[in-house]
């Protein structure tokens, strides 16, 4: 992480992203919930002053979580949006499938 | 809401109406062109605007400002106020951020859209928001109109799509340094420029049906960019001429200057 870091802005924050590959809403799974927020420490520890977290993705949704510099609890995104062709905004807690 | 209120527009896609639900749209200038973008906006289905205009209704507004009547230039009404009445009434559940200022006095909400639609009247607005977008990834399109000449005066304008990691206003050369430094020359002394409601309104639904193609993909055309060229005396809306000739990347936005501007030790 320290090599990741060398001469880049301290409010350079580092994000695990991870695709599931099903459609609909998606979040942490158990082994997620387990394995991945532990891994936010070490981003911490080496860029303090920015914000890190998850991003994990499915086919057509997206769940986000940020632990902000000064908070230990990561905060959940209320939206995440695909800036792309076509946009896609995938909002916390509700599903895109039909 | 009825199942036959977006029956007629249901080859935009299953997902369509969700999709446009979703998408948040900021609109800077709510002036000939931002009036038209956001009545059509909110008769598709948008929900969510972000909108910027301090000025009131003119007496010279009334040729081109779509939902003024001649009493708003009476009572010196808002153009944010006609935005909104035009947004709540055909969207009364939509989520209205309005400011009644330019956007660069509270430039933080804008940040929270995926497409920002510029209605304003100079190049260097045009940069700015073209910068503030690459900056927070947002998609850009840009749409404007002038008139030249006199023997006979001659109606040109533009609509522009600039994405993050596409080609941008100066790869398209529709932003020059020539051109702002003509513009920054002739500050204060601009006047008010010729507008007309009718190309203001082949624009500003031309910048909508692209809005809409982002958002939905209808078309299938996955854009990164686009530059529209008006000819307003032949009724023309064409790709650009500089267009054929560019490849590659855009080299004016690095992908990663992004997010807020912070000091990097060196």
């Amino acid at each position: 992480m320290q090599a990741a870091y060398h001469g880049r802005a301290k409010r350079e924050g580092v994000f695990h992203i991870h695709l599931h590959g099903h459609r609909g809403q998606t979040g942490m799974s158990g082994t997620d919930s387990r394995e991945i927020p532990p891994m936010i420490s070490g981003f911490r520890s080496v860029g303090r002053e920015a914000a890190h977290g998850i991003i994990i993705l499915s086919l057509d949704h997206g769940s986000a979580w940020v632990w902000l510099s000064d908070n230990k609890e990561p905060v959940q995104a209320a939206s995440v949006a695909v800036i792309g062709a076509p946009i896609g905004v995938f909002e916390s807690g509700v599903s895109n499938e039909r | 809401m009825s199942a036959d209120r977006y029956s007629r527009q249901s080859f935009l896609g299953a997902d369509a109406e969700e999709r446009i639900a979703r998408c948040t749209v900021a609109v800077p200038g709510l002036g000939g062109g931002g009036s038209h973008i956001v009545q059509q906006l909110a008769h598709i289905g948008f929900q969510n605007y972000i909108i910027y205009d301090g000025d009131h209704v003119e007496e010279s507004n009334l040729n081109r400002l779509v939902g003024a009547k001649a009493v708003d230039a009476l009572a010196d009404t808002p153009k944010l106020h006609l935005a909104k009445m035009m947004i709540y009434g055909l969207q009364p559940r939509a989520r209205v951020r309005g400011f009644a200022c330019r956007w660069q006095e509270n430039p933080e909400p804008v940040r929270e859209s995926q497409i920002v639609i510029g209605c304003v009247d100079t190049y260097k607005g045009r940069e700015e928001l073209e910068i503030v977008c690459r900056r927070y990834l947002m998609h850009y399109i840009d749409i404007g109109m002038d008139v030249h000449g006199k023997e006979p005066p001659v109606i040109g304008g533009q609509v522009i799509l600039s994405s993050p990691g596409g080609l941008c206003m100066r790869c398209m050369g529709f932003l020059t340094d020539e051109k702002l430094a003509q513009e920054a020359a002739r500050y204060g002394d601009a006047g008010g420029r010729p507008q007309v409601v009718w190309p203001n309104g082949v624009l500003a639904s031309t910048a909508v049906g692209l809005a809409v193609d982002m958002v939905t993909n209808w078309t299938r055309k996955y854009r990164s960019h686009a530059y529209w060229v008006y000819d307003g005396n032949e009724g023309t809306l064409r790709d650009s001429h500089t267009l054929r000739n560019l490849k590659g990347s855009c080299d004016h936005y690095s992908s990663v200057d992004v997010g807020d501007p912070v000091l990097v030790e060196l």
